[in-house]
């Protein structure tokens, strides 16, 4: 009970030492407060530290914005604990104590005012201090980076004007290093802040003050306001202030500082990682001009210093239960952790880390899946150039990198020839001197661009980034020739068509057509993440691959679940789309010529072949190119004038036929059991019998893509057969909402016009609850375990995450999705 | 469309300056409505000043030629004026700042600490530009601009800090820096 009575007599004051316990409450003291507090319980060690808190911010808001008499004497007090913590002497002339304010609101905030350093030196004392061991540059460069942080946080004044107006002041006391001169400096950098319209003082205590006030008076700046109003924050929470001592790594020889992580960044190798420097403050290791010694040597500290750090790395690790970033410094070989916080850290290093922490007992699974984006797996996973190949490959020249990833194809020089290649099905680079509007559809079409000249700003640049394109540009060593199509690098001459590589990051063009492959599945800590993932979401995710050598590849990599493969985009890949259209055209009318359906039934299953070979054994199945589609509209040059009817799913049997045949032709020569063929635009029951019929007559497996809500009506009746059913998500959603093809390949419009509230939300990221009604039915079957599947190629995985949630549990997504998507589908909370 | 209106100016400006944009987002960066600024493209659709590709629009080599006319007459007494010249010379000092904090944001994969430096370094641009636009009001857009993207990054949307498909804080001084260059008669060599 006394001690109680005394506990609540103690509660009155408004200052803080950091080891109070009391301040490791963040909402009375702050984030900051907080942080250290707890640190210097788990016995890390850390400069001495006091800290004003949210109390003290009321105080000064009743008094009219003006910090007390009473608050004054209490931070004046604590001042005084810490001159006697740390030896020095606050506004003293020799071994001055310095010190840093920082704001500290309960919850971080933008607009709050950032860190004053240094505060605690006058003319006097920054001149006895260039006698010291760092030398005038030292005092010079502390006390001046004091003056400019001051200016700039809490006066509002231009730091670099400031500097600009009293650089002759300031050579001449670096030049003379008389007390005069310092004290001129003083007086000019005063005089300066005077006709900017603000007041200053020399001392240090006035300054503290004014430190102080600026941090409260932050609180209340227009962005912290709008920020507080956006996150329902209340406006009467207030901020502490902390004032902690400043340590010197440049005191001695036995000083110095550094930045550690307790695991490396890049890759998340479990071992002490990063930077010391002797003799030196931590800015000169971020300035970058004297050379660190690297941590991971075990020579780089002295055995009680690595020994400190280990033990110390260890309690912070389990205090934070993550991979934790330290700023330090060691001052006459006393070692003090400055700042500590998660760890910035690559996207492999993150994954590697929570793999290794759920390992290590320290967090489980499903915070591991928390700690990773989908921005992350997405950034392991993209196509890159196969390492080994690539190492092979011929660096023909570098230019700047503009627009990151990876691409390879024929190198075209005119963007109309480009484009009508690439829609051919090929992979194509467009390689111009320079681009201009003029060159768009080249561009559009286009795997990547690179340019002979201009900078990261030029058109090329921009537009490429818009685009999301590869591109490089300011290659000057390639020399183009337009008129005889053909470019020259170092004195070789390259033709149009020649296949090269390009890496828009490190501006690298290759020779050749490097390999591309999906990075992600091939790190091991990524595949354990997946697993975890899949178990959570009990999700099978299929892929939906654009060529053969695309499945062969994913097939090699161990993918193991089914395929979905466009017969079209087969016979694209194969190079025989012309043809193919020419008799997709002549199949039209009724009674076609003899010869047709052979030509046909030969172009597929020279198309559908190595799929199925490559396939090994594993489900494949086949959309059946229909004629009604947006692609095809835009493939066959006379699309209006076919006959009405074959744009109907069943609308030429001949047609129909000759495809079956195809395939089932090709699935007999890879001996391929069990191939299934989609059709799409259905839309009842009685449509997929006679489509089964045919099938199975020609010994394949019915099944279909459902691309309209009218199918939706009959798809629970159409899935009681067994027969595999997918629904094609973009299509529904798109014909729903009325919407065309264009607009759902450029999502940022619909993502603006939903910023503009004209529409509820982009009706392909958020499920609008009309099409989940539509979708009910369909998404209790496939939970009852029907073969019922989502095609999502077409929408972005959070749809896929919404349509998880209404009951879906299988999935068709491209090659280079299908890790992203399994992630995001595991990391959603399960009610 | 030969000699340009000021509004017309200041429409195809803003496809100057985005290189490739829709009518909505030169509408929002010059800070006029979108019928207006689409009655304006529509005119100039037809002619040899610019282009319609993907649904942006662009400006061809002669409507460039003519918004850099318009700023040659309209911003003749800007180009000797002492006020704006001075002005300018402080701006390229900010100017370092702000893409050396861009370029490290970027490398240290947008740390906050290096992202609130960044946001007072556009404070202190905006604060600035009132002292031009009195000068040049239409200037008082990018102000707004800035404050609207500021807010976007504020919240969290990081993309707003130099995502070049958005109105993002780098967008928008980039826009400005080849704006005050044209103002000035130093066109930017891209």
């Amino acid at each position: 009970m006394q001690l109680r009575v005394m506990a609540n007599v103690m509660d009155d004051s408004f200052v803080r030492e950091v080891t109070d316990r009391d301040v490791e409450d963040a909402l009375r003291f702050g984030g900051k407060a907080s942080g250290l507090a707890k640190m210097a319980r788990a016995g890390i060690p850390i400069p001495p530290a006091f800290v004003i808190g949210v109390d003290g911010f009321h105080q000064f808001r009743t008094n009219g914005g003006k910090i007390d008499q009473r608050l004054l004497s209490e931070i004046h007090d604590a001042i005084r604990a810490l001159e006697n913590q740390s030896g020095r002497s606050f506004a003293g002339r020799v071994h001055p104590l310095l010190v840093s304010v920082r704001s500290g609101a309960p919850v971080s905030m933008p607009g709050m005012m950032d860190t004053v350093l240094n505060l605690g030196l006058t003319s006097a004392s920054a001149f006895a201090l260039a006698g010291g061991p760092g030398g005038s540059g030292f005092a010079l460069d502390t006390w001046l980076r004091f003056w400019r942080m001051f200016a700039d946080i809490v006066l509002g004044i231009d730091p670099s004007e400031l500097m600009q107006s009293v650089k002759d002041a300031e050579s001449m006391a670096r030049n003379d290093l008389t007390l005069a001169s310092f004290e001129n400096l003083e007086r000019c950098i005063l005089d300066q802040i005077e006709s900017a319209g603000e007041t200053a003082s020399a001392d240090p205590c006035r300054q503290l003050e004014q430190a102080v006030e600026a941090v409260f008076r932050s609180w209340d700046s227009a962005r912290a306001k709008a920020y507080r109003k956006h996150h329902g924050i209340s406006d009467d929470l207030g901020t502490a202030v902390t004032v902690q001592a400043m340590v010197f790594g440049n005191a001695d020889e036995n000083s110095g500082s550094g930045v550690a992580f307790t695991r490396n960044p890049n890759d998340g190798n479990k071992a002490l990682y990063g930077e010391y420097l002797i003799g030196r403050q931590g800015e000169d290791l971020v300035s970058g001009t004297h050379t660190p010694i690297d941590l991971s040597e075990a020579s780089a500290l002295d055995a009680g210093l690595r020994q400190a750090f280990e033990r110390h790395s260890e309690t912070l690790e389990r205090l934070y239960a993550d991979a934790v970033d330290i700023e330090f410094t060691v001052e006459s070989g006393q070692l003090y952790f400055l700042q500590v916080r998660p760890a910035k850290r690559t996207a492999a290093a993150a994954i590697r880390i929570a793999e290794d922490l759920v390992a290590e007992g320290v967090i489980e699974r499903q915070a591991a899946l928390a700690r990773i984006t989908s921005e992350q797996v997405r950034k392991v996973s993209r196509p890159s150039f196969d390492e080994a190949d690539l190492a092979k490959a011929a660096l023909l020249t570098q230019g700047l990198g503009s627009s990151p990833g990876h691409a390879h194809g024929a190198v075209i020089l005119d963007a109309d020839r480009a484009a009508d290649r690439a829609l051919a099905g090929e992979a194509v680079i467009l390689l111009r001197p320079t681009t201009s509007p003029q060159d768009i559809r080249g561009m559009l079409a286009a795997g990547g661009i690179i340019t002979a000249r201009g900078g990261a700003l030029s058109h090329a640049a921009v537009v490429s980034r818009a685009l999301d394109r590869p591109c490089i540009v300011g290659c000057d060593a390639i020399d183009i020739d337009l008129k005889r199509k053909t470019f020259s690098i170092a004195g070789r001459t390259y033709h149009e068509g020649d296949q090269v590589s390009m890496d828009g990051s490190t501006g690298k063009v290759f020779a050749g057509a490097v390999k591309l492959k999906a990075a992600g599945a091939g790190l091991p800590a990524l595949r354990r993440i997946l697993e975890w993932a899949d178990e959570r979401s009990e999700a099978s995710v299929w892929i939906s691959p654009k060529s053969s050598d695309e499945l062969i590849e994913s097939t090699e990599a161990g993918v193991p679940s089914g395929s979905v493969v466009s017969v079209t985009d087969l016979i694209i890949a194969n190079g025989r789309i012309g043809r193919f259209v020419e008799l997709t055209v002549a199949a039209g009318p009724p009674n076609p010529p003899r010869g047709i359906a052979e030509e046909i039934r030969a172009i597929v299953c020279e198309a559908c072949a190595p799929a199925l070979a490559g396939a090994s054994g594993r489900v494949l199945q086949f959309r059946l190119p229909r004629v009604s589609s947006d692609r095809a509209r835009r493939l066959i040059e006379n699309w209006q004038e076919l006959p009405p009817g074959f744009f109907l799913p069943l609308g030429s049997m001949t047609y129909l036929r000759a495809i079956l045949l195809g395939i089932s032709a090709a699935a007999e020569r890879a001996r391929h059991e069990g191939a299934a063929v989609l059709i799409g635009g259905i839309s009842a029951c009685s449509e997929f019998a006679t489509f089964q019929r045919e099938a199975e007559q020609a010994g394949l497996r019915a099944g279909a893509m459902i691309q309209n809500v009218m199918a939706l009506d009959d798809i629970v009746q159409i899935t009681e057969t067994g027969a595999p059913i997918w629904v094609d998500a973009g299509d529904i959603v798109r014909t729903v909402c009325g919407l065309p093809i264009e607009v759902q390949q450029s999502l940022d419009v619909l993502d603006q016009y939903a910023n503009e509230k004209l529409i509820r939300a982009n009706p392909f990221r958020r499920l609008p609850p009309y099409v989940a009604n539509l979708l009910s039915a369909a998404a209790m079957a496939a939970e009852r375990g029907a073969s019922l599947g989502i095609e999502g190629s077409t929408v972005p995985p959070e749809l896929l995450v919404e349509l998880h949630r209404i009951g879906f549990r299988r999935f068709s997504v491209p090659v280079g999705r299908r890790d992203e998507v399994r992630f995001s589908l595991g990391r959603l909370q399960k009610e | 469309m030969k000699d340009l209106n000021e509004q017309d100016f200041i429409v195809l400006n803003g496809v100057h300056l985005k290189k490739m944009a829709t009518a909505e987002e030169i509408a929002d960066a010059v800070g006029l409505d979108v019928s207006t600024v689409e009655s304006v493209l529509g005119a100039a659709a037809g002619t040899d000043f610019l282009m319609i590709a993907d649904g942006r629009h662009l400006l061809l080599p002669e409507g460039t030629s003519a918004v850099h006319d318009y700023y040659r007459t309209a911003y003749e007494a800007m180009r000797s004026n002492q006020v704006v010249l001075a002005w300018y010379e402080r701006f390229e000092t900010v100017n370092e700042q702000f893409i050396k904090q861009v370029s490290e944001w970027q490398s240290a994969d947008g740390d906050e600490r290096i992202q609130s430096r960044l946001i007072r370094t556009v404070e202190r641009l905006t604060k600035n530009l009132q002292e031009l636009i009195p000068l040049i009001p239409r200037y008082e857009n990018y102000v707004s601009r800035f404050g609207n993207s500021v807010a976007r990054v504020d919240h969290g949307e990081k993309d707003f800090v130099c995502k070049p498909t958005i109105d993002s804080v780098h967008n928008i001084w980039f826009e400005f820096h080849e704006d005050i260059l044209s103002v000035i008669g130093r066109p930017r060599d891209t």
